[in-house]
Protein backbone atom coordinates (compact mmCIF):
# COMPACT_ATOMS: atom_id res chain seq x y z
CA UNK A 1 0.00 0.00 0.00
CA UNK A 2 1.08 3.58 -0.68
CA UNK A 3 -0.30 6.96 0.30
CA UNK A 4 -1.46 9.67 -2.07
CA UNK A 5 -2.65 12.89 -0.49
CA UNK A 6 -2.91 11.04 2.82
CA UNK A 7 -5.20 8.35 1.38
CA UNK A 8 -4.26 4.68 1.21
CA UNK A 9 -4.07 3.49 -2.36
CA UNK A 10 -2.69 0.42 -4.10
CA UNK A 11 0.71 0.56 -5.71
CA UNK A 12 -0.92 0.41 -9.15
CA UNK A 13 -3.24 3.32 -8.29
CA UNK A 14 -0.29 5.26 -6.88
CA UNK A 15 1.68 4.82 -10.09
CA UNK A 16 -1.37 5.84 -12.12
CA UNK A 17 -1.80 8.99 -10.03
CA UNK A 18 1.85 9.93 -10.43
CA UNK A 19 1.52 9.50 -14.18
CA UNK A 20 -1.61 11.62 -14.14
CA UNK A 21 0.21 14.25 -12.13
CA UNK A 22 2.97 14.35 -14.70
CA UNK A 23 0.48 14.61 -17.55
CA UNK A 24 -1.58 17.35 -15.90
CA UNK A 25 1.56 19.36 -15.21
CA UNK A 26 2.24 19.53 -18.93
CA UNK A 27 -1.22 20.84 -19.82
CA UNK A 28 -1.57 24.56 -19.33
CA UNK A 29 -4.43 24.47 -21.81
CA UNK A 30 -6.89 22.60 -19.58
CA UNK A 31 -8.83 25.77 -18.89
CA UNK A 32 -9.35 26.74 -22.49
CA UNK A 33 -12.42 25.74 -24.44
CA UNK A 34 -11.59 28.05 -27.32
CA UNK A 35 -8.22 28.50 -28.91
CA UNK A 36 -7.86 31.97 -30.28
CA UNK A 37 -4.91 31.69 -32.64
CA UNK A 38 -3.87 35.30 -32.28
CA UNK A 39 -3.25 34.75 -28.57
CA UNK A 40 -0.43 32.37 -29.67
CA UNK A 41 -1.51 30.08 -26.84
CA UNK A 42 -0.47 26.47 -26.23
CA UNK A 43 -2.52 23.84 -28.06
CA UNK A 44 -2.66 20.04 -27.88
CA UNK A 45 -0.53 18.29 -30.46
CA UNK A 46 0.29 14.66 -31.24
CA UNK A 47 3.88 14.19 -32.38
CA UNK A 48 6.09 11.19 -33.03
CA UNK A 49 7.98 10.00 -29.97
CA UNK A 50 11.75 9.64 -29.98
CA UNK A 51 11.53 6.01 -31.21
CA UNK A 52 9.27 7.23 -34.02
CA UNK A 53 6.98 4.26 -33.42
CA UNK A 54 4.33 5.88 -31.26
CA UNK A 55 3.19 9.39 -30.46
CA UNK A 56 3.28 11.74 -27.50
CA UNK A 57 0.61 14.26 -26.68
CA UNK A 58 2.30 17.56 -25.98
CA UNK A 59 1.47 21.22 -25.99
CA UNK A 60 2.97 23.61 -28.47
CA UNK A 61 2.84 27.32 -29.05
CA UNK A 62 0.51 27.97 -31.99
CA UNK A 63 2.42 30.09 -34.49
CA UNK A 64 5.45 28.56 -36.23
CA UNK A 65 8.72 30.36 -35.41
CA UNK A 66 11.73 30.01 -37.69
CA UNK A 67 14.93 29.26 -35.74
CA UNK A 68 16.73 32.38 -36.99
CA UNK A 69 14.58 34.67 -34.79
CA UNK A 70 16.90 35.66 -31.97
CA UNK A 71 14.59 36.52 -29.10
CA UNK A 72 11.00 37.45 -28.19
CA UNK A 73 11.52 41.00 -29.43
CA UNK A 74 12.43 39.58 -32.86
CA UNK A 75 9.36 37.31 -32.63
CA UNK A 76 7.12 40.28 -31.95
CA UNK A 77 8.56 42.15 -34.95
CA UNK A 78 8.21 39.04 -37.11
CA UNK A 79 4.57 38.58 -36.15
CA UNK A 80 3.38 42.17 -35.97
CA UNK A 81 5.64 44.01 -38.39
CA UNK A 82 7.84 46.96 -37.45
CA UNK A 83 9.29 50.25 -38.62
CA UNK A 84 13.09 50.27 -38.99
CA UNK A 85 15.44 53.15 -38.12
CA UNK A 86 14.96 54.65 -41.57
CA UNK A 87 11.21 54.70 -41.01
CA UNK A 88 10.58 51.88 -43.48
CA UNK A 89 7.71 49.56 -42.53
CA UNK A 90 8.38 45.82 -42.61
CA UNK A 91 5.24 43.69 -42.74
CA UNK A 92 4.54 40.98 -40.18
CA UNK A 93 3.97 37.31 -40.94
CA UNK A 94 1.16 35.14 -39.63
CA UNK A 95 2.40 31.59 -39.26
CA UNK A 96 -0.63 30.12 -37.48
CA UNK A 97 -1.38 28.43 -40.79
CA UNK A 98 0.84 27.14 -43.57
CA UNK A 99 -0.68 26.98 -47.04
CA UNK A 100 -0.37 23.44 -48.39
CA UNK A 101 0.61 24.81 -51.79
CA UNK A 102 3.57 26.67 -50.25
CA UNK A 103 5.05 24.09 -47.88
CA UNK A 104 8.21 23.76 -49.95
CA UNK A 105 8.31 26.97 -51.98
CA UNK A 106 6.77 30.26 -51.00
CA UNK A 107 4.62 32.38 -53.29
CA UNK A 108 7.72 34.07 -54.72
CA UNK A 109 9.16 30.68 -55.63
CA UNK A 110 11.86 30.75 -52.94
CA UNK A 111 12.41 27.90 -50.46
CA UNK A 112 9.75 28.04 -47.75
CA UNK A 113 10.45 28.39 -44.01
CA UNK A 114 8.18 25.33 -43.61
CA UNK A 115 10.05 22.97 -45.95
CA UNK A 116 12.26 21.18 -43.45
CA UNK A 117 9.44 20.83 -40.91
CA UNK A 118 7.12 19.47 -43.60
CA UNK A 119 9.69 16.79 -44.44
CA UNK A 120 10.83 15.92 -40.92
CA UNK A 121 8.42 17.22 -38.29
CA UNK A 122 4.84 16.56 -39.22
CA UNK A 123 2.31 16.34 -36.40
CA UNK A 124 -1.43 16.34 -35.70
CA UNK A 125 -3.25 19.16 -33.97
CA UNK A 126 -6.18 17.92 -31.90
CA UNK A 127 -9.39 19.85 -32.29
CA UNK A 128 -12.98 19.58 -31.15
CA UNK A 129 -14.02 22.35 -33.52
CA UNK A 130 -12.83 25.64 -34.89
CA UNK A 131 -14.16 29.11 -35.65
CA UNK A 132 -14.39 31.11 -38.82
CA UNK A 133 -16.14 34.31 -39.81
CA UNK A 134 -18.59 34.61 -42.69
CA UNK A 135 -18.64 38.02 -44.33
CA UNK A 136 -22.01 39.22 -45.56
CA UNK A 137 -22.36 42.49 -47.47
CA UNK A 138 -25.79 44.01 -46.79
CA UNK A 139 -27.56 45.80 -49.63
CA UNK A 140 -27.85 49.56 -49.71
CA UNK A 141 -31.57 50.27 -49.17
CA UNK A 142 -31.62 53.04 -51.76
CA UNK A 143 -29.45 51.64 -54.54
CA UNK A 144 -29.85 47.92 -53.94
CA UNK A 145 -26.08 47.55 -54.32
CA UNK A 146 -23.99 45.70 -51.75
CA UNK A 147 -22.36 47.95 -49.15
CA UNK A 148 -18.56 48.09 -49.03
CA UNK A 149 -18.42 47.09 -45.38
CA UNK A 150 -19.36 43.56 -44.47
CA UNK A 151 -21.07 42.23 -41.38
CA UNK A 152 -19.12 39.33 -39.87
CA UNK A 153 -20.91 36.30 -38.41
CA UNK A 154 -18.94 33.71 -36.43
CA UNK A 155 -19.45 30.00 -37.11
CA UNK A 156 -18.40 26.98 -35.11
CA UNK A 157 -17.29 24.18 -37.41
CA UNK A 158 -16.98 20.58 -36.28
CA UNK A 159 -16.82 17.08 -37.69
CA UNK A 160 -20.05 15.09 -37.48
CA UNK A 161 -20.16 12.30 -34.87
CA UNK A 162 -16.57 12.93 -33.76
CA UNK A 163 -15.73 14.36 -30.39
CA UNK A 164 -12.38 15.45 -31.73
CA UNK A 165 -10.50 15.28 -34.99
CA UNK A 166 -7.02 15.77 -36.41
CA UNK A 167 -5.66 18.70 -38.33
CA UNK A 168 -2.35 18.37 -40.17
CA UNK A 169 0.44 20.36 -38.58
CA UNK A 170 4.17 20.94 -38.83
CA UNK A 171 6.31 21.91 -35.89
CA UNK A 172 9.55 23.68 -35.18
CA UNK A 173 11.60 23.98 -32.03
CA UNK A 174 12.58 27.56 -31.28
CA UNK A 175 15.14 28.85 -28.77
CA UNK A 176 15.18 32.32 -27.29
CA UNK A 177 18.91 33.06 -27.47
CA UNK A 178 18.66 35.68 -24.71
CA UNK A 179 16.94 33.54 -22.08
CA UNK A 180 17.55 29.98 -23.25
CA UNK A 181 13.78 29.36 -23.32
CA UNK A 182 12.97 26.47 -25.68
CA UNK A 183 9.48 26.09 -27.10
CA UNK A 184 7.95 23.89 -29.73
CA UNK A 185 5.88 25.91 -32.18
CA UNK A 186 3.32 24.64 -34.65
CA UNK A 187 1.46 25.68 -37.75
CA UNK A 188 -1.73 24.09 -39.06
CA UNK A 189 -1.71 23.44 -42.80
CA UNK A 190 -4.58 24.74 -44.89
CA UNK A 191 -6.21 23.59 -48.09
CA UNK A 192 -8.72 25.14 -50.45
CA UNK A 193 -12.12 25.36 -48.82
CA UNK A 194 -14.64 22.60 -49.54
CA UNK A 195 -18.16 23.69 -50.63
CA UNK A 196 -19.29 24.20 -47.03
CA UNK A 197 -16.22 26.17 -45.99
CA UNK A 198 -16.34 28.26 -49.19
CA UNK A 199 -19.55 29.73 -47.84
CA UNK A 200 -18.48 30.03 -44.22
CA UNK A 201 -14.93 31.32 -44.68
CA UNK A 202 -15.99 33.26 -47.75
CA UNK A 203 -13.31 35.93 -47.46
CA UNK A 204 -10.34 33.60 -47.93
CA UNK A 205 -11.98 30.34 -49.03
CA UNK A 206 -9.48 28.22 -47.10
CA UNK A 207 -9.87 25.57 -44.43
CA UNK A 208 -7.57 23.61 -42.13
CA UNK A 209 -6.40 20.29 -43.51
CA UNK A 210 -8.60 17.84 -41.60
CA UNK A 211 -7.37 14.26 -41.86
CA UNK A 212 -9.24 10.99 -41.47
CA UNK A 213 -7.58 8.28 -39.39
CA UNK A 214 -5.70 6.69 -42.31
CA UNK A 215 -4.32 9.96 -43.63
CA UNK A 216 -3.48 11.11 -40.09
CA UNK A 217 -1.39 7.97 -39.57
CA UNK A 218 0.33 8.40 -42.93
CA UNK A 219 0.97 12.11 -42.26
CA UNK A 220 2.65 11.40 -38.94
CA UNK A 221 4.48 8.12 -39.57
CA UNK A 222 4.76 7.79 -43.36
CA UNK A 223 8.08 7.96 -45.23
CA UNK A 224 6.75 10.52 -47.71
CA UNK A 225 8.18 12.44 -50.62
CA UNK A 226 7.40 16.13 -51.18
CA UNK A 227 4.61 15.36 -53.66
CA UNK A 228 2.78 13.07 -51.25
CA UNK A 229 3.21 15.51 -48.35
CA UNK A 230 1.67 18.26 -50.49
CA UNK A 231 -1.06 15.92 -51.69
CA UNK A 232 -2.12 15.04 -48.13
CA UNK A 233 -1.90 18.66 -46.97
CA UNK A 234 -4.12 19.67 -49.88
CA UNK A 235 -6.76 17.02 -49.15
CA UNK A 236 -10.23 18.37 -48.57
CA UNK A 237 -12.31 16.86 -45.83
CA UNK A 238 -15.81 16.13 -47.22
CA UNK A 239 -18.34 18.89 -46.57
CA UNK A 240 -21.10 16.37 -45.90
CA UNK A 241 -19.16 15.06 -42.90
CA UNK A 242 -18.90 18.50 -41.33
CA UNK A 243 -21.26 20.74 -39.39
CA UNK A 244 -21.25 24.53 -39.23
CA UNK A 245 -23.51 26.58 -36.99
CA UNK A 246 -23.62 30.25 -36.15
CA UNK A 247 -22.63 31.24 -32.65
CA UNK A 248 -22.84 34.45 -30.64
CA UNK A 249 -20.42 37.20 -31.65
CA UNK A 250 -19.15 37.35 -28.08
CA UNK A 251 -18.24 33.66 -28.19
CA UNK A 252 -14.65 34.12 -27.04
CA UNK A 253 -15.88 35.45 -23.71
CA UNK A 254 -18.64 32.91 -23.08
CA UNK A 255 -18.50 29.74 -21.04
CA UNK A 256 -19.84 27.54 -23.83
CA UNK A 257 -18.58 29.12 -27.01
CA UNK A 258 -19.97 26.43 -29.32
CA UNK A 259 -23.59 27.12 -28.34
CA UNK A 260 -25.65 27.75 -31.51
CA UNK A 261 -27.01 31.25 -31.97
CA UNK A 262 -29.48 32.29 -34.68
CA UNK A 263 -29.15 35.55 -36.61
CA UNK A 264 -32.51 36.55 -38.08
CA UNK A 265 -30.98 38.51 -40.95
CA UNK A 266 -28.39 35.96 -42.03
CA UNK A 267 -29.14 33.90 -45.16
CA UNK A 268 -28.75 30.15 -44.66
CA UNK A 269 -25.78 28.30 -46.07
CA UNK A 270 -26.59 26.31 -49.17
CA UNK A 271 -24.20 24.06 -51.00
CA UNK A 272 -24.44 21.05 -53.25
CA UNK A 273 -23.24 17.80 -51.73
CA UNK B 1 -9.27 16.94 -24.58
CA UNK B 2 -12.37 18.44 -23.10
CA UNK B 3 -15.05 15.85 -22.32
CA UNK B 4 -18.05 17.92 -21.25
CA UNK B 5 -19.14 21.49 -21.80
CA UNK B 6 -17.88 23.84 -19.13
CA UNK B 7 -20.34 24.11 -16.25
CA UNK B 8 -20.78 26.23 -13.16
CA UNK B 9 -21.62 25.18 -9.62
CA UNK B 10 -22.88 27.96 -7.39
CA UNK B 11 -22.35 27.41 -3.68
CA UNK B 12 -23.41 29.79 -0.94
CA UNK B 13 -20.23 31.86 -0.93
CA UNK B 14 -18.29 30.71 -3.98
CA UNK B 15 -18.87 29.80 -7.63
CA UNK B 16 -16.90 27.01 -9.26
CA UNK B 17 -16.33 26.96 -13.01
CA UNK B 18 -15.51 23.40 -14.04
CA UNK B 19 -13.88 21.94 -17.15
CA UNK B 20 -13.49 18.19 -17.58
CA UNK B 21 -10.75 16.60 -19.62
CA UNK B 22 -9.31 13.21 -20.48
CA UNK B 23 -5.63 13.18 -19.66
CA UNK B 24 -3.55 9.99 -19.89
CA UNK B 25 -6.82 8.01 -20.26
CA UNK B 26 -8.30 9.39 -17.02
CA UNK B 27 -10.87 12.07 -16.44
CA UNK B 28 -9.78 15.10 -14.46
CA UNK B 29 -11.73 18.22 -13.55
CA UNK B 30 -10.16 21.64 -13.49
CA UNK B 31 -11.93 24.09 -11.22
CA UNK B 32 -11.63 27.86 -11.24
CA UNK B 33 -12.99 29.73 -8.24
CA UNK B 34 -14.77 33.05 -7.95
CA UNK B 35 -12.85 33.96 -4.81
CA UNK B 36 -9.57 34.10 -6.68
CA UNK B 37 -7.88 31.10 -5.07
CA UNK B 38 -5.61 29.12 -7.45
CA UNK B 39 -7.35 26.73 -9.86
CA UNK B 40 -7.61 23.13 -8.63
CA UNK B 41 -7.39 19.91 -10.65
CA UNK B 42 -9.26 16.99 -9.06
CA UNK B 43 -9.64 13.33 -9.95
CA UNK B 44 -11.67 10.48 -8.50
CA UNK B 45 -9.17 7.79 -7.54
CA UNK B 46 -9.53 4.38 -5.91
CA UNK B 47 -8.35 3.85 -2.33
CA UNK B 48 -8.72 0.13 -1.70
CA UNK B 49 -12.10 -0.42 -3.32
CA UNK B 50 -13.48 2.94 -2.23
CA UNK B 51 -13.41 5.90 -4.59
CA UNK B 52 -12.17 9.21 -3.23
CA UNK B 53 -11.51 12.65 -4.64
CA UNK B 54 -7.93 13.80 -4.71
CA UNK B 55 -6.09 16.86 -5.94
CA UNK B 56 -3.60 16.54 -8.76
CA UNK B 57 -0.87 17.18 -7.73
CA UNK B 58 -1.01 16.31 -4.02
CA UNK B 59 -1.39 18.98 -1.38
CA UNK B 60 -5.01 20.18 -1.50
CA UNK B 61 -6.82 17.08 -0.30
CA UNK B 62 -9.47 18.79 1.82
CA UNK B 63 -10.49 21.07 -1.01
CA UNK B 64 -10.43 18.14 -3.46
CA UNK B 65 -12.79 16.09 -1.27
CA UNK B 66 -15.21 18.97 -0.79
CA UNK B 67 -15.28 20.35 -4.31
CA UNK B 68 -15.02 16.89 -5.92
CA UNK B 69 -18.17 15.85 -4.06
CA UNK B 70 -19.98 18.91 -5.42
CA UNK B 71 -18.97 17.91 -8.97
CA UNK B 72 -20.22 14.36 -8.38
CA UNK B 73 -23.58 15.73 -7.14
CA UNK B 74 -23.88 17.99 -10.16
CA UNK B 75 -23.10 15.21 -12.63
CA UNK B 76 -25.46 12.79 -10.86
CA UNK B 77 -28.35 15.26 -11.14
CA UNK B 78 -27.58 16.24 -14.72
Amino acid sequence: MCYYNGQKVSRAEFIKLLQLEKAVKKYDFLNRAVHNGFAYAPIAVLKRDTDETNFDIVQMEWGFLPPYLKNREAVSKFRNGYKDEQGKWHIGYTTLNAKAENLFNNEKGNPSIYAEAARKRRCLVLSTGFYEWRHVFPLNKKTGQPLKTSIKYPYYISVKDQEYFYMAGIWQEWTDKDTGEIVQTVSVTTAEANPLMQQVHNSKKRMPTILNDDLAYEWMFGDLNDERITEIALSQYPAKQMDACTIAKEFLATLEPATPFTYEDLPAIEYAI
Amino acid sequence: MQTNPTFEIVLSDITMTVNSHFVASDEVFRIEFSDGRPPLVVHEALGGNRPFWTSIPQGRQKEAEFFGARIAEKLKNK
